[in-house]
């Protein structure tokens, strides 16, 4: 079968993707638990949240996570239903364009360019 | 005093031979329902008293050469091990799906059995050979059941979605049930070879769970469960 | 000629136990090979070899491969060669210790080493207490033996054509040799002829000459017809076994093995009537002894009746629900589907089966096919093998103890292969023998109207089995062979009703009635000429075994004339067994 390269690709995106389901499981459940900690949360709390250094790590390490597993989900599904190559790569290039995108526009909502 | 019964059939036919495309052809066959007809047996009378030209693969009659596996009624079986009575009046049969038909209800399973080959579905153990033979304890060779009573049938690698989409790169249920069964077995020292060959993003991890195999084995044995093993496997070596 | 040709040094036709052997020994030997199977390798009858094969490895009580060689001999009645039986007892330990390291899953003992059920006619120190010597992979050991040897032939790359059908053998010019065979397509239809230094006939058996038989539909005895047809002799075609515990009705097998686990026979009555016949092993007698007492039960009304089908019970519930399930999973499986029984439960409805054919075609224990001249001497077939049930080395004799066929596989596969490995010539083919193959071939195709080839294999297989079964008498049998008779010139104006060239199964199974028909014929005929009872080939008329005039193979010819060979009474090391009385 010529098609198989040998490589340990899918190993470590089947790793990734349990571990960044598992790391954004936990995030939401943070983010969640303030919420209901906090009856009377309004804008200047959520902005202080926001500010601190380690939250904004945190949830940069969100966006990446959902990014990744987003990126390997949708790159999964077009080796599966799309068989022309032409197609399969213009989708890759819209793809991860999005990504990029998201990627930069995250940063910039979380750290802010004022 | 038989009891007769009137069974139709529906059956899928191509023949390249001739310049008929493909079709479903009908065909009525009465049996006394005393006898336990299976399906493979309704077959057999179909081509012997109304058309010779219907083929189909068999062999062994009892479920354990895995030739007949088709598509019936929808779900891939064996039908020398499918009673008819065990099938509504009207029996709709076609190809194992997802393969190139040969003719009728013969597939090509060329791609089937290279992606069995491709695990190295052989027992690789480099220690100097023993003059007796190597010891395994009722334990480990318990690990063994579940995987060696595999007949190659090929309904569960069929039956599969995900081998559909991808049958030269993802090796299917039969295939990685083997794999598993010489990475259970304590008399192989390849376990980690092994489980590198199948670390791209295709060989197994293509297996979405959707257990169609484990749905359709006519041998009762569970691939998904041999994949995640595999998976699990993989998780302990790095 | 105008077909495609090729050439190689080996062409095994047979992919199962015996064939698969023979191409594995010879893979290391650098020689090109094909190894040519009707059916896709693991889709071989070998597959439903269930409960063992027979070797001393003494793992679970003391044991000798002399022990074993003489219930061997015994066994065969004292029809089987004794130098080839020496040959397969000495050498068993070691084949089965081969399969185990290329991964055979054998069941285990709690110290690790393979595990031994007893079988049928197995006995420790000369024929005293009941040996435990049959090697077992649950009962599913034929399925794992095959797996086992194609996982090797994938691993050595050897050279295979799955669905190609040979359909007959080539002689050399000089008509001493065998230069080449012709094969087809089964897929594609194309013919092709392939010359070679060797061929190795490995066809299994031709079980279906009967109604009720417990082999798969594809034995059909192609090795037996083609050997014939390009004339060499068939040997002790006369001597075919009945399982005692086909599934009635259905013709599936039970093993042995359950009765070596401790299940046993009872009749309508309740009564378990093996004690009558052979008080001291009881059901684990030999199978023509076991086969012939259920015939006489049932013929003396004994037996239950359930839809026209006559059978008596095997009973298997007392073993318990945990051993039937560990060591018997197969069999309830197949009970289940076939007799609608759970052996958990109930006992299993059984009557003897046509199963396995002690006779084919002669050979040596190097695998060389002799044929005998017309003064009775044995000649060696140059170029040609033949080994497994297709062949009669002789190791069963008149009738074969349990789990000795698969021994017999792989220990012959084996020298078969050694054999081999030193090259000989390519002899010079006839082609003339070519064209006749074709012309056959081709005539098939063009004949519009004639005789439908399902009444010929319908009468042909009632006629064995009411002519040819269990019991044999001279009056019945010729009338048996007068419609052979009939029903093989019936044969020459056959019908082809689809001569598409794909995957034609119609075409196939002309092909293959063609050979049962020799088998039919070689059996019928041979059965007709051994005025004595001896192991599975039993006479009312002549009710007793006949050394002074029987002790000899029975020889069929093309013509079907019979002549006799010698028995084989000289083993290399250790003494001859002399006959003797046969007591179970
Ligand atoms: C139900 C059952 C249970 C058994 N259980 C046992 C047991 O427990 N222990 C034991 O020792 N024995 C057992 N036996 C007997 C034993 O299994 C057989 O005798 C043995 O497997 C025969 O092996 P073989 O290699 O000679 O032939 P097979 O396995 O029958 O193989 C024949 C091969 O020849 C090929 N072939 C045939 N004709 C052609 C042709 N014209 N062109 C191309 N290819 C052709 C076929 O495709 C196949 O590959 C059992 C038999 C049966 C029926
Ligand atoms: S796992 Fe089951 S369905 Fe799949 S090939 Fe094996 S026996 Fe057939
Ligand atoms: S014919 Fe062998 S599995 Fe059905």
């Amino acid at each position: 079968m010529g098609s198989i390269v040998k490589s340990n690709r899918g190993y470590i995106e089947f790793v990734i993707q349990r571990l960044s389901a598992i790391y954004m499981a936990l995030y939401v459940l943070a983010i969640l638990t303030v919420i209901f900690i906090n009856k009377d949360l309004d804008f200047e709390i959520i902005q202080d949240l926001f500010s601190l250094m380690p939250v904004r790590i945190l949830t940069f390490f969100f966006i990446v996570s959902i990014l990744s597993h987003g990126w390997i989900g949708m790159w999964i599904i077009a080796t599966d239903y799309i068989n022309n190559a032409f197609l399969r790569n213009l989708y890759f290039v819209l793809v991860m364009g999005m990504i990029l995108f998201y990627l930069v526009w995250s940063i910039e909502v979380i750290w802010g360019f004022e | 005093m038989a009891k007769v019964n009137k069974l139709e059939f529906s059956i899928y036919r191509y023949n390249p031979d001739d310049d008929k495309s493909v079709y479903m052809q009908d065909y009525t066959l009465e049996f006394d329902i005393e006898q336990n007809l299976m399906l493979l047996g309704a077959l057999e009378r179909i081509k012997d008293e109304l058309d010779p030209t219907l083929s189909f693969r068999r062999s062994c009659r009892e479920g354990v050469c895995g030739s007949d596996a088709m598509n019936i009624n929808g779900k891939n079986g064996l039908a020398c091990i499918t009673p008819i009575s065990s099938l509504p009046r009207k029996i709709a049969i076609r190809p194992l799906p997802g393969l190139p038909v040969v003719r009728d209800l013969v597939v090509d399973l060329e791609i089937f059995y290279k992606q069995y080959a491709r695990v190295k579905p052989y027992l690789i153990n480099r220690q100097p050979t023993p003059k007796k033979e190597r010891l395994q304890s009722p334990e480990d060779r318990k690990k063994l059941n579940g995987h060696y009573e595999c007949i190659l049938c090929g309904a569960c690698t069929t039956a599969c979605p995900s081998f559909w989409w991808n049958p030269d790169k993802f090796v299917g249920p039969a295939g990685l049930l083997q794999a598993n069964r010489f990475i259970v077995d304590s008399r192989d020292d390849a376990e980690l070879e092994r489980l590198q060959d199948l670390q791209d993003p295709f060989s197994v991890f293509r297996c979405r769970t959707i257990m169609n195999c484990v749905e359709v084995c006519p041998k009762k044995l569970n691939p998904t469960k041999a994949i995640n093993n595999i998976k699990k496997e993989m998780l302990k070596i790095k | 000629m105008n077909i495609a040709n090729d050439s190689f040094d080996v062409v095994i036709i047979g992919a199962g136990g015996a064939g698969m052997r023979t191409a594995l020994q010879l893979s290391q030997s650098g020689q090109n090979i094909a190894l040519i199977s009707k059916v896709f390798p693991t889709r071989s009858h070998t597959v439903s070899a269930q409960g063992g094969i027979t070797a001393a490895l003494g793992n679970i009580d003391s044991d000798d491969w002399r022990w074993h060689m003489y219930d061997t001999v015994k066994g065969s009645d004292y029809l089987g060669d004794q130098d080839a039986i020496e040959y397969m007892c000495k050498n068993g330990p070691e084949v089965v210790y081969e399969l185990e390291h290329m991964g055979l899953p054998f069941s285990r003992n709690d110290d690790g080493t393979i595990y031994q059920r007893p079988f049928g006619g197995q006995s420790k120190n000369y024929g005293k207490e009941q040996a435990t010597r049959t090697c077992a992979a649950a009962d599913r050991t034929g399925h794992a033996l095959l797996h086992t040897l194609y996982q090797q032939i994938l691993r050595a790359g050897t050279k295979v054509f799955s669905e190609w059908y040979a359909i007959d053998l080539v002689s050399s010019i000089d008509k001493d040799s065998i230069s080449g065979v012709v094969l087809l397509s089964i897929e594609t239809g194309e013919l092709l002829f392939a010359k070679a230094r060797a061929i190795v006939l490995a066809t299994g058996g031709a079980g279906n000459i009967y109604q009720s038989t417990t082999n798969a539909l594809i034995n059909t005895g192609d090795g037996l017809g083609m050997a014939l047809r390009a004339n060499c002799v068939l040997q002790d075609m006369e001597m075919w076994q009945f399982h005692p515990t086909g599934i009635a009705g259905a013709g599936m097998l039970v093993t042995e093995g359950c009765r070596g686990e401790g299940g046993y026979l009872l009749n309508k009555d309740g009564v378990r009537f093996m004690e009558h016949y052979a008080p001291s092993v009881k059901d684990l007698a030999s199978r023509d002894v076991v086969s012939r007492a259920i015939a006489i039960e049932i013929r003396e009304g004994r037996g239950f009746e359930l839809n026209g089908v006559q059978y008596v019970d095997l009973k298997i519930d007392h073993l318990g629900e945990e051993t039937i399930k560990k060591r018997l999973p197969g069999i309830r499986e197949l009970s289940i589907q076939f007799a609608h029984v759970d052996p958990v439960e109930k006992a299993i409805p059984v009557v003897p089966t046509c199963h396995y054919s002690m006779g084919g075609i002669p050979t040596n224990f190097h695998g060389q096919v002799i044929k005998t001249d017309r003064n009775n001497k044995d000649k060696i077939v140059n170029g040609l093998y033949a080994v497994g049930e297709c062949a009669c080395v002789s190791v069963h004799g008149a009738n074969r103890l349990g789990g000795n066929s698969l021994l017999d596989l792989v220990v012959f596969g084996r020298a078969t292969g050694m054999h081999l490995e030193k090259k000989s010539e390519y002899t010079t083919p006839d082609l003339a023998d070519v064209d006749k193959i074709l012309d056959f071939y081709h005539k098939l195709e063009s004949n519009k109207t004639g005789e439908n080839y399902v009444d010929i294999r319908h009468s042909m297989q009632k006629t064995m089995q009411d002519h040819f079964g269990v019991f044999r008498t001279q009056e019945s049998m010729q009338e048996g062979l007068v419609s052979l008779g009939e029903l093989r010139d019936r044969l020459e104006h056959v019908v082809l009703k689809d001569t598409s060239k794909i995957f034609n199964t119609n075409r196939i199974t002309i092909l293959e009635l063609r050979n049962l028909m020799v088998a039919a014929c070689a059996t019928a005929y041979s059965a007709i000429e051994r005025k004595e009872s001896r192991g599975a080939h039993s006479r009312e008329d002549y009710p007793d075994r006949d050394d002074n005039n029987w002790l000899k193979h029975t020889i069929y010819h093309l013509d079907d004339l019979i002549s006799y060979r010698n028995v084989n009474m000289s083993p290399k090391s250790i003494d001859t067994f002399i006959p003797k009385e046969r007591v179970y």
